[in-house]
């Protein structure tokens, strides 16, 4: 399959910090890609260099075009959702609706519109004059009227309530997603989108630390339930996370046997929240 | 370039800026027509004095009409245009100024610049859409306002004329015929272009400030130059040179000396090109170094400041 965003050796450098270092990933059309990590790991820098709003060492090609010198040309095609509330609060609806109309040649209008009859947002409101939530709504129906090839959040919930974060992701899904297209996200609430990625990317301190579909990482790492007498015999499978509560110790292994584990307690497939812990704390330790 | 992309981006411009720009010209406007009436509301009218004096002014012009001084009558209609015009030109480059200083801070201020960029419309259409937006789109608003100003007295004059020509027999008709009305607002109307060239420094340099400032841009707007011209001061005090280049290099260029009034001619002079052919004098390499110097550096800081 032909991929869609094809990273190589990425570096970044903010003077003598190194944000990105050795980046390497290939996204295809038809993924969802969640890029994990905690703060300050290069996230947004790395979104940044595939937008190419920040300059990088490397190869980045996104839909054949570099982002860089071809920024204009690859924006036809990438649409992108940094922080919801980033729309200027002069703007009314109806203006955002026409500017996008006039710039953007995969604008569909009819189809923003539709999106948002389905909400409170009036033609005549002010960004100002909308709630947090709203104003994500506007976004994201500006986004979503984008026959775009490839969608890229940062962030895109950040500080909003549940029901909204719920909302927004299930627009995602049912009015953007198709097979041809590829979405790349970046959350701190893994938990919550955990069930529409189908690959994840864990970067830690500039590195990609773990790259896998998300059905492969289920199969690879598992959740063991160990009770107190079999500790010790666990530990020596060299587990990558070991949490202690109430006489039950819970132990995330990487690539073991699952008959051996077995043996351990009860088995169980982890969260990727299980499995981001203990692969950032194995790279801690 | 792709004008559809330039006029929505100008357009994106004005509602940003819309109530500064509806509103400052049209109180302007409303000054000028509400101060005079308010004035007679609160001090009477005298009507005798009133007819009096407007039927001496009457007279002259009717009297200058029939010497067939045309030139003359030009003149007046192009001063009374000027005196018309003069505030709303002042008042509209404090707003062009606002207007650089704010246009690419402000949507860095509110990070709503990711939003922008992330849609399709290079950074290089962005910069030139400001500068047009600011260095003529502003300009003509101003100037349509006065316009339309000097074409709302118009009409009052016609009517006076009306009451003058059937009530005390003086006419006007001829004087309206001689006035070259439409040449002197359209001699104010072409300078519009040549100010923009000859400012194009001052603007550029405006919005530089205004994407470079991660606070207070109007200060690094102004504080620069003035460190500089002090340095500079100190430096050919101490060194005893002649005289300071920048300070020089800026009074020279934006003030309209007697030294540029040599190159017009007497004939010229008088004329209502004059004015024209002063600003057209002072635009030269300077104008296209500096100006190219600056909006480069403008759109470099667009394309590699880091915002987030």
């Amino acid at each position: 399959m032909d991929s869609l965003i094809s990273i190589t050796n990425l570096n970044k450098s903010y003077g003598s910090k190194k944000v990105l270092s050795g980046v390497d990933l290939s996204l295809s059309a038809g993924q969802i890609v969640g890029l994990v990590g905690p703060n300050g790991a290069g996230k947004t820098t790395c979104l940044q260099a595939i937008l190419g709003l920040t300059d990088f060492d490397g190869d980045i090609s996104v839909l054949g075009h570099h982002p860089r010198k071809d920024r204009v040309k690859m924006l036809n095609d990438v649409a992108y959702i940094s922080d919801v509330a980033i729309l200027p609060k002069w703007l009314k609806v109806s203006q955002a609706l026409s500017y996008m109309q006039d710039i953007h040649p995969n604008f569909d209008l009819e189809k923003a519109e539709e999106f948002l009859a389905k909400t409170n947002i009036a033609n005549n409101d002010k960004v100002k004059a909308l709630s947090k939530g709203m104003v994500a709504q506007l976004h994201l129906a500006l986004i979503l009227a984008i026959d775009a090839k490839v969608l890229i959040l940062d962030e895109p919930t950040l500080g909003l309530d549940i029901l909204t974060r719920r909302q927004f992701y299930t627009h995602l899904l049912e009015d953007f997603y198709t097979e041809d297209k590829c979405i790349v996200v970046t959350t701190h609430q893994i938990e919550e989108i955990e069930h529409i990625l189908t690959d994840v990317a864990f970067i830690q301190q500039g590195k990609i630390v773990l790259a896998q579909s998300t059905d492969d990482i289920k199969e690879r790492f598992n959740l063991v339930a160990v009770t107190s007498e079999q500790v010790p015999q666990a530990d020596e499978l060299q587990p990558l996370f070991k949490n202690s509560m109430m006489g039950l110790t819970t132990m995330l292994f990487d690539n073991q046997d699952k008959e051996t584990l077995q043996g351990l307690g009860k088995v169980s497939v982890p969260s990727l929240a299980d499995v981001f812990v203990g692969v950032m704390n194995k790279e801690t330790c | 370039m792709n004008t559809a992309i330039m006029k929505a981006s100008i357009k994106k411009e004005l509602w940003e800026f819309n109530g500064m720009l509806k509103w400052v010209p049209i109180t302007l406007a409303g000054v000028f027509i509400f101060i005079p009436l308010l004035s007679v509301l609160l001090n009477g009218i005298d009507m005798q004095r009133v007819i009096h004096e407007f039927g001496n002014i009457a007279q002259e012009l009717e009297r200058l009409t029939q010497m067939q001084q045309s030139e003359r009558l030009g003149s007046i209609f192009f001063v009374s245009a000027i005196a018309l015009f003069s505030p709303f030109i002042a008042i509209g480059f404090i707003v062009q100024v606002y207007y650089f200083v704010t246009c690419l801070f402000d949507e860095r201020r509110d990070q709503s610049v990711m939003f922008w960029r992330s849609l399709p419309v290079s950074d290089g259409m962005t910069i030139a859409s400001k500068l047009l937006t600011g260095a003529v789109v502003i300009p003509v608003i101003f100037f349509g306002a006065a316009t339309l100003l000097m074409l709302l007295l118009l009409v009052l004059g016609i009517v006076a004329s009306v009451i003058l020509s059937v009530g005390y027999d003086i006419s006007l008709w001829s004087w309206f015929a001689s006035a070259d009305i439409i040449s002197g607002i359209g001699y104010i109307w072409l300078s519009l272009v040549p100010i923009a060239i000859w400012l194009l420094p001052l603007y550029s340099w405006l919005m530089l400030a205004s994407v470079y400032a991660n606070k207070a841009p109007f200060l690094w707007a102004v504080l620069p130059i003035v460190a500089l011209l002090v340095i500079e001061t100190i430096v050919v005090h101490f060194l005893n040179i002649s005289q300071p280049f920048f300070g020089h290099f800026i009074a020279d260029y934006f003030s309209i000396t007697p030294d540029h009034l040599v190159n017009i001619s007497e004939e010229q002079e008088k004329s209502r090109s004059a004015a024209l052919q002063l600003i057209i004098a002072q635009i030269d390499y300077r104008t296209v170094l500096v100006s190219a110097g600056l909006l480069f550096s403008a759109y470099w800081f667009r394309v590699n400041k880091s915002e987030s």
